[in-house]
């Protein structure tokens, strides 16, 4: 991202080339425009020149003689776009001498400044947030910035810069500031909403617009929120921010979806360096230094007031230990990713909802003692084959099995001995493409069978009857088995 | 099958704490079975149990979580306290280590229930008098210095393991009824369900319309 305050000796303007569009024959001039390290293309034609001429003669005083004049007959011709090319390159150079310090708005929006460059990017969020931003922060809804405002906002913050005084103040940076420090609920994403652009993470290394500027290679910090709750990131890794001490008073849900992150800790550690270092257990060993004898370094870097942890969408292989840092999480989401098994769940004590649904597990061996207390866990889309290991999550109401491998009706009984169950889905499983297969689960729940809802639909009375018979049936058989 | 579903009023939630060996899958055996269970192997994990009393008229279901005294599966068990209306913190009356680790215990469960749960301190094996190594004035001493309630019981022979749950449940109705309870808290450990079904819970509203249907 530019920075045409600090780095106006570094900038150049040039017309490398101009093009006919061949059905309406109009003349574009292709400009690119230089700051340092970061360039940009912006398409104009003549009339825009012209007209932008005509209001910097009328405001800013400049010499009218400086545009080449306009042509009426013969304007097609190759030597003379080429000619005029040469012109306009020049214009564009003096007017950047003539304004050395700072460009007008009308010369930054012609170029485009205002989407490259921090300052004239700033004007325009400045603007907006002077006129709608109490009614942007009165709606309570989440509001999204683009990775290059967020970026322009945290580099803003350092810049040794006086505030602009053009038009009344209202492009003063603290209109930005004080819708920040105000927001609840940020979303992040590499390009502010535009719904066309496909948010996944194959697009972590396109460049926003005609620009060089790759929104994941942007580093920033989000000091500007103070009193943020939510932060949902998306197609763009947390990664980019640096210092997120300051988030973590505050924020009590995190999201991160369609990134390339592998592990927990790429979010929850996301300025940590040392993330390979095991994070040491928020557990006290001994249940004496529980109340006192906290390690400092934990409880500066625990997430005390993160309830949820939704990272649908990304490369996840395992859970690993950076879970820890949150011990006050309640919702964990990890649906459509890579995790094979569960670990570190265990020492989330208030953990209530689990969703694992779209990833690979193929067993779950015990998991009662991975996990306690759960009252939804969905798993929905994975490779699972034996319930066993769910029989004694006793605390379960509501389990997501559709889609998977589940090929035995015997597999049930794990389940329909929860004592808590109240709603469980099946559908998509080998086992319910079976001849009554409804009446046939609901038998396996005996004398509950009227409180269990089975694919979203408690059973019907025809079903029920049919369950108690089958009910008494499996009864009678367990005897005999048992004499 | 179609009995009413809600054939109570209210649902308690306990959960059954203390060093591993105490007792307290006997203690939730004898209260929901009647029966004494010799030979009762460790728990793993968590283990549950339920029973519907009645106090002062009004049925109650206990949803009783009991939880493994072993050190490896603190982690796990933890998470049961969370929403907990009674917590049963019980020590071995003829084992003095079960009854040191009391204080860590408490310190668990005034940390992660709320300020609101009854706890109860029962001391087992009551039957075991000639084997005594902690005195009934000390443990009383220790509750009521915690502010804790206190029986000393047997889950072999029965005795006082009813007044516990009991005794337990009606501290948690006087609070409800004297407002220092709020019901509608998410983690209070208690649920009302109105006998009259007029305002159906969400998630089991179909088992009243099932109930209400006479086809």
């Amino acid at each position: 991202m530019s920075c045409y305050y600090r780095q106006h000796e570094e900038t150049s303007v040039t017309i490398p080339k101009y093009s006919v569009e061949s059905s309406a024959g109009i003349t574009y001039y292709d400009i690119k425009v230089r700051v340092a390290n970061v360039e940009w293309f912006v398409e104009r034609r003549y009339r825009d020149f012209s007209q932008l001429h005509e209001k910097l003669v009328d405001e800013v005083s400049i010499s009218k003689k400086l545009l080449p004049p306009k042509k009426l007959v013969g304007n097609k011709q190759p030597a003379f776009l080429e000619q005029r090319r040469e012109q306009l390159e020049t214009y564009l150079q003096e007017l950047l001498i003539y304004f050395r310090n700072e460009l007008p708005r009308l010369l930054a929006e012609f170029l485009d400044f205002n989407k490259y460059d921090i300052i004239y990017l700033l004007q325009d969020l400045a603007k907006l947030f002077n006129e709608s931003g109490d009614a942007l922060l009165s709606a309570k809804k989440e509001y999204n910035l683009s990775a290059l405002e967020v970026f322009a906002i945290s580099e803003r913050l350092a810049l040794p810069c006086p505030p602009s005084n053009e038009q009344g103040g209202k492009f003063d940076f603290s209109h930005v500031l004080d819708f920040c420090t105000q927001l609840a609920a940020l979303v992040v994403s590499p390009v502010k909403d535009n719904t066309s652009f496909v948010q996944d993470y194959n697009t972590v290394d396109v460049p926003i617009g005609r620009s060089n500027i790759i929104p994941n290679r942007l580093s920033f910090n989000l000091n500007a929120f103070r009193n943020l709750k939510t932060l949902k990131f998306s197609a763009l890794s947390t990664e980019n921010i640096v210092d997120i001490e300051l988030l973590k008073p505050t924020l009590q849900t995190i999201c991160v979806h369609n990134t390339t992150i592998t592990h927990i800790n790429q979010v929850l550690l996301c300025d940590n360096l040392h993330k390979a270092c095991d994070v040491p257990s928020i557990l006290p060993d001994h249940l004496t230094t529980s109340s006192n004898g906290e390690d400092e370094l934990l409880t500066t870097d625990a997430w005390n007031e993160l309830s949820e942890l939704d990272l649908t969408g990304n490369l996840l292989t395992q859970i690993d230990s950076s879970v820890r840092t949150a011990p006050k999480l309640r919702r964990l989401v990890l649906e459509q990713n890579r995790i094979r098994n569960v670990q570190n769940l265990a020492e989330l004590p208030h953990l209530q909802m689990l969703s694992l649904s779209g990833n690979l597990i193929a067993e779950c061996i015990d998991w009662h003692l991975a996990m306690g207390n759960l009252v939804t866990l969905k798993l929905s889309q994975n490779k699972i084959k034996s319930l066993s290991g769910l029989r004694k999550l006793l605390s379960l109401v509501n389990l997501d099995l559709s889609c998977n491998l589940i090929e035995q009706l015997d597999e049930v009984d794990h389940v329909a001995n929860l004592p808590l169950l109240e709603t469980l889905r099946l559908t998509g499983n080998p086992l319910a493409g079976s001849v009554d297969y409804r009446p046939r689960v609901f038998a396996r729940f005996h004398e509950r069978a009227a409180e269990i809802s089975l694919d979203n639909e408690p059973g019907t009375q025809q079903e029920m009857d049919t369950a108690l018979v089958l009910s008494a049936l499996l009864k009678s058989k367990q005897r005999q088995q048992q004499k | 099958m179609t009995a009413a579903p809600y054939n109570y009023n209210y649902i308690f939630k306990y959960i059954i704490i203390g060093d591993m060996g105490v007792g307290k899958s006997c203690l939730l055996h004898q209260f929901t079975e009647k029966k004494f269970m010799a030979n009762c192997p460790h728990t793993i994990g968590v283990e549950f149990g339920t029973r519907i009393i009645e106090v002062d008229d009004k049925k109650i279901k206990l949803q009783i979580w009991d939880t493994a005294g072993q050190e490896r599966f603190r982690a796990v068990t933890r998470s049961y306290y969370r929403g907990a209306a009674g917590a049963l913190m019980v020590y071995d009356i003829t084992r003095r280590s079960t009854y040191n680790h009391l204080s860590s215990w408490l310190t668990d469960t005034r940390n992660l229930t709320n300020p609101s749960t009854v706890i109860f301190l029962i001391g087992n094996k009551s039957d075991l008098e000639s084997t005594r190594e902690v005195t009934y004035e000390e443990a009383k001493e220790f509750a009521d210095e915690n502010g804790l309630m206190f029986l000393e019981a047997s889950a072999m022979t029965g005795q006082n393991v009813e007044e516990a749950f009991l005794e337990t449940a009606r501290k948690i109705y006087q609070n409800i009824q004297e407002g220092r309870l709020d019901l509608n808290a998410s983690e209070s450990g208690v649920q009302h369900r109105p006998s009259q079904p007029s305002r159906p819970n969400l998630s089991s509203e179909a088992a009243h319309v099932k109930d209400q249907c006479s086809c």
